[in-house]
């Protein structure tokens, strides 16, 4: 009994410490490709919904959206697609701003924001065979921003043989807290000048496109996105080295933009360095877009004799 | 002690039970399924058949003449109601059959999701045969049925508003998935589709759906004009070959009517016969993502189908 006894004791000692060991750490929320994640509602509406003629047959379709990323979202519309209006008369779309509290990870809300949107309609009956099984697709058009922060390392005479305090290297990263960062960052110092090669990539499974126009061109009246302008497309706004604005030193960018090939594309920055003295600093870019994400799940509407 | 250490193990036990799912789903907590039977489907109308020995195969037949029974089984295997001018025909060499009744008519339910079998009956025709003249002879029975019949078949079509994949946006259907409507094997009726090719046609940024419904006699009977009465052929309708082979076909996709064309169409045994199914005033936006709807082919036909029997005669003398 006494052995018994000290085992749980050190069981919940043990609990403790490992418990401990995590709660003072300090998060950092710009990590991973979460963006916004858009999910049904399980069982809103069931599998199988049965409907009954001479009778209101409501259906409801439920739809989750979280922000997994670090960035606010403040604008953007949700599209429900792949059923015929004349069967199921529900709403088609709905926008949603920064009043719907989908907030980016921080420290104040480690989750980040999250919020539940329901799309309420009836079936049509006499429209419907006696079966209607529609594949109905949830889009979110949506605009975010990547910030990105990683150290580098600037030699500006990396010919000089002497003792440094870094040696510049390449740095590869797997996400920034956004669907959309920068995947690697070659450094790449000669004598006064230190050139970036900034390679951007979609981390995530949905389309980026130009935020230029907006989310709202998701919408079913907005006219679609006309793919050829805008799929693709990020905006670089800065690209900063410590705290100096280096974005204009940047080349591989039209008007700021840069269009992705097959999910990737990189630009290159220069950096004009002063001294000898080898040392680490952040740079930092900046990015905005518009994504898109879209979910699926069947249903089917059986008539009941 | 024990007794309670019992208790509280039977209590463990069930609490443990409650959460699986076996449990929760005969608790109203799973996920359950009504098996709603889908009825549009078969090529059989009305299904005729002679019953067993009525008539007899072979007769032996008395100066007097000998009476004979003639019982047909009835039974409506498609989705249509028999309504009461189905009419059904005892046609017999009147110089050997002498029938009291030669005709009834006939009221059957059609299979529905309730009842799978469709509604059944008998019809019986009695009558005499006459003395032969020869001492053996062979005579036919036969029993003509004529029936308004109608079907509806039910499919899910796609409306691919971007058929040459040009957009990256994921589409919730593809015109791949109409390609199940490449065979099909009858709506609950022996007059059906047996392919629908959805076309979408492109104009200036919208679609203009249409549909090819072939049509077919799938059965061994001859579809006549619904126009004619189901009475009518059984009389005389047989000889009006104007009216041999005649469908009507309207189509609905989900609240638009659509017109088929031609409409009624003739069908050719031995050809593809097809109806174009369209709608002026309906087009469909190429902005507008890709969509599941629902196509309803509606045929109403009359249709003359006919089961026969050989019977064998043989005169016998009565001795007095």
């Amino acid at each position: 009994m006494k052995k018994l006894i000290l085992i749980l004791v050190l069981i919940v000692l043990l609990y403790g410490c490992t418990n401990n060991n995590n709660r003072d750490t300090i998060e950092n929320f710009r990590t991973g490709t979460g963006g916004l994640s858009v999910s049904f509602i399980p069982n809103h509406p069931p599998a199988k919904v049965y409907v009954r003629n001479g009778e209101v047959n409501e259906v409801s379709i439920g739809i989750n959206l979280k922000n997994l990323g670090a960035a606010d979202i403040t604008g953007g519309a949700l599209v429900l697609s792949g059923y015929d209006p004349g069967i199921l008369a529900i709403p088609s779309y709905r926008v949603f701003t920064a009043s719907d509290d989908l907030v980016g990870k921080s420290a104040f809300n480690p989750q980040g924001g999250f919020n539940s949107f329901d799309f309420n309609g009836a079936v049509n009956l006499p429209a419907m065979g006696d079966r209607y099984s529609p594949n109905i697709l949830a889009t979110a058009c949506y605009d975010y921003s990547t910030f990105t922060e990683l150290s580098v390392c600037i030699d500006p005479d990396p010919y000089l043989t002497k003792p440094r305090a870094c040696t510049p290297s390449n740095i590869a990263s797997s996400g920034q807290g956004a669907p959309i960062g920068v995947s690697k960052v070659n450094v790449e110092p000669t004598k006064g000048r230190t050139i970036f090669q900034i390679f951007f990539k979609n981390f995530g499974n949905g389309d980026v496109f130009s935020s230029a126009y907006g989310s709202a061109r998701c919408l079913p009246n907005g006219g679609g996105i006309d793919e050829r302008q805008e799929l693709d497309i990020i905006i670089v706004r800065k690209v900063k080295l410590g705290n100096q604005d280096i974005t204009a030193n940047c080349k591989g960018m039209g008007w700021g933009s840069v269009r992705l090939n097959n999910g990737e594309n990189f630009i290159y920055c220069t950096y004009d360095t002063q001294g000898t003295d080898s040392y680490q600093t952040v740079l930092s870019v900046e990015m905005g877009y518009s994504y898109r994400i879209t979910t699926s799940r069947s249903l089917e509407i059986v008539k009941l004799p | 002690m024990l007794k309670i250490l019992k208790i509280f193990f039977i209590a463990f036990l069930l609490l443990t039970l409650s959460g699986c799912s076996v449990i929760s789903g005969l608790f109203g907590g799973g996920n359950t399924n009504l098996d709603i039977p889908d009825i549009h489907k078969g090529t059989e109308g009305l299904k005729m058949s002679f019953e067993k020995n009525q008539p007899l195969s072979s007769y032996k037949v008395t100066d007097a003449g000998t009476p004979i029974t003639i019982t047909v089984n009835l039974e409506n295997k498609g989705t249509s109601v028999l309504a009461e001018d189905t009419t059904i025909v005892v046609n017999a060499d009147k110089s050997y059959i002498a029938l009291d009744n030669d005709r009834s008519n006939v009221v059957l339910q059609g299979i529905t999701e309730r009842y799978s079998k469709g509604e059944s009956a008998k019809l019986t025709f009695t009558g005499m045969i006459q003395p032969l003249r020869l001492s053996e002879d062979t005579t036919i029975v036969s029993v003509n049925a004529c029936y308004r019949y109608s079907i509806e078949g039910h499919y899910s079509v796609c409306i691919d508003t971007d058929p040459s994949n040009i957009k990256t946006q994921k589409k919730a259907c593809s015109s791949a998935d109409n390609n199940k409507l490449g065979s099909l094997g009858g709506q609950g009726g022996p007059v059906g589709a047996n392919k629908i090719e959805v076309v979408l046609n492109p104009r200036l940024n919208t679609l203009k759906p249409q549909f090819m419904v072939y049509v077919k006699n799938f059965g061994s009977g001859r579809a006549f004009d619904a126009f004619a009465s189901p009475a009518t052929l059984c009389s005389s309708g047989l000889t009006d070959s104007s009216a041999l082979n005649i469908v009507y076909v309207t189509a609905k996709l989900a609240d638009k009517e659509f017109k088929c064309s031609p409409n009624p169409i003739v069908i050719n045994p031995e050809d593809e016969n097809f109806v174009i199914c369209s709608n002026d005033g309906f087009s469909v936006s190429t902005d507008t993502a890709s969509y599941s709807s629902s196509l309803i082919v509606y045929m109403v036909y009359d249709y003359f189908d006919s089961i026969s029997q050989e019977i064998s005669l043989k005169k016998v003398k009565t001795t007095n």
